[in-house]
């Protein structure tokens, strides 16, 4: 079950579109939720513990997948906090007494997965199946909430991975969080940081920064000018699949 | 449980803090809580194995909301969705990509209740 979650939704069709697609091509079948609604993000923890309830949601309606995929770091990240939550049985009991009135029933755990991480697992068979390697210099902005201690550990360097296994060259840059959410509290301080990462990308010689996360995209591509580029679209582009212009 | 010593090793790898945007000091107890880029970087740098996201979190819940969250949580009460929705269902037919289905009132009105 694709899970694009809401920046990816309202902002990034192409996104979601080159996700489908090289899943696709990877051999999945893809699904989406019947209904969709927000992870919870940041919002929903800072005043209550609702937040649990808008994850369930979502976790409850991937019975009969074999697990939800994710297109952000928040959202993989707010998945997997609900799985855990849902592990207590009175925790599980009363969040399933609110989502009876969608007619819904959390009952296993589903796998929450970046797609990311998932491509990461089958890089090589990502390189084998790559027919126009997409040949271009790169910087990586690895999604922040993918590194989270006991919660979401994503293995190191697998954006890198990924993109190199679709034919870019990846220039080193430090690693630090891109600022996107920043924004929520001040617009300055979001694009100070955003415009340090878009500065160091082009000192070390990148043509672009890959990103795997709408937030990170929108800061840097949307709000600063940046050159953006997904890492769904590069791969689905060296697979030789059809991609939508990237906006 | 683990608890904080006030080393500040959370604020040293704070992007908040490097770019003079939030006070130092121990992240989850700052005045300028919601100075936050949600990084967690705090988190994989607490020698004690602080707990810096439920600890900032309980912080968040005593104090006043910035409006943007206040923003996101009325457009998540009204659609289930945090960010404004205007002909999403347009936008991804152009697209190509299957239509969405948004919550109903009632579920939202259970999914918001505590």
């Amino acid at each position: 079950m694709l899970y694009p979650g809401c920046m990816v939704l309202t902002h990034f069709p192409e996104y979601e579109l080159s996700a489908r697609r090289v899943l696709r091509a990877l051999g999945f079948e893809v699904g989406e939720p019947e209904s969709f609604a927000c992870c919870s993000s940041v919002f929903l923890p800072s005043v209550s513990d609702a937040w649990l309830n808008f994850a369930a949601y979502t976790l409850a309606q991937a019975r009969g997948y074999e697990g939800i995929v994710t297109l952000c770091g928040t959202c993989t990240a707010m998945l997997r906090r609900g799985v855990m939550a849902l592990r207590d049985e009175a925790t599980r009991r009363r969040v399933n007494g609110v989502l009876s009135s969608a007619g819904l029933t959390y009952t296993s755990e589903p796998r929450v997965v970046h797609l990311l991480e998932l491509l990461d697992e089958r890089a090589e068979q990502l390189s084998e199946m790559v027919v126009r390697p997409r040949k271009v210099r790169v910087a990586v902005q690895n999604p922040c909430n993918l590194r989270i201690p006991g919660l979401t550990e994503m293995r190191e360097d697998a954006l890198t991975r990924v993109v190199t296994a679709a034919g870019a060259e990846v220039v080193e840059i430090e690693d630090e969080c891109c600022g996107s959410a920043l924004v929520l509290e001040s617009q300055e301080l979001a694009e100070a940081a955003g415009r340090r990462r878009l500065e160091q990308a082009e000192a070390a010689g990148a043509e672009g920064v890959v990103v795997a996360c709408g937030n990170c995209a929108y800061l840097l591509e949307r709000q600063l000018g940046g050159r953006v580029l997904f890492f769904s679209q590069l791969v689905a582009e060296a697979l030789g699949l059809e991609v939508g212009a990237h906006a | 449980m683990p608890e904080c010593t006030g080393c500040c090793r959370c604020s040293g790898v704070c992007i908040a803090v490097r770019l003079g945007g939030a006070d130092l000091g121990p992240v989850h107890l700052r005045q300028r809580i919601f100075a936050c880029a949600g990084c967690w970087r705090c988190l994989r740098a607490c020698p004690e194995g602080v707990d810096v996201y439920s600890e900032s979190m309980r912080t968040r819940r005593e104090r006043e909301l910035p409006e943007s969250y206040r923003r996101a949580l009325e457009n998540i009460r009204a659609t289930g969705i945090a960010l404004p929705v205007r002909e999403l269902n347009a936008l991804r037919e152009m697209h190509g990509l299957p239509p969405v289905r948004l919550p109903a009132k009632a579920v939202l009105r259970a999914l918001t209740s505590e």
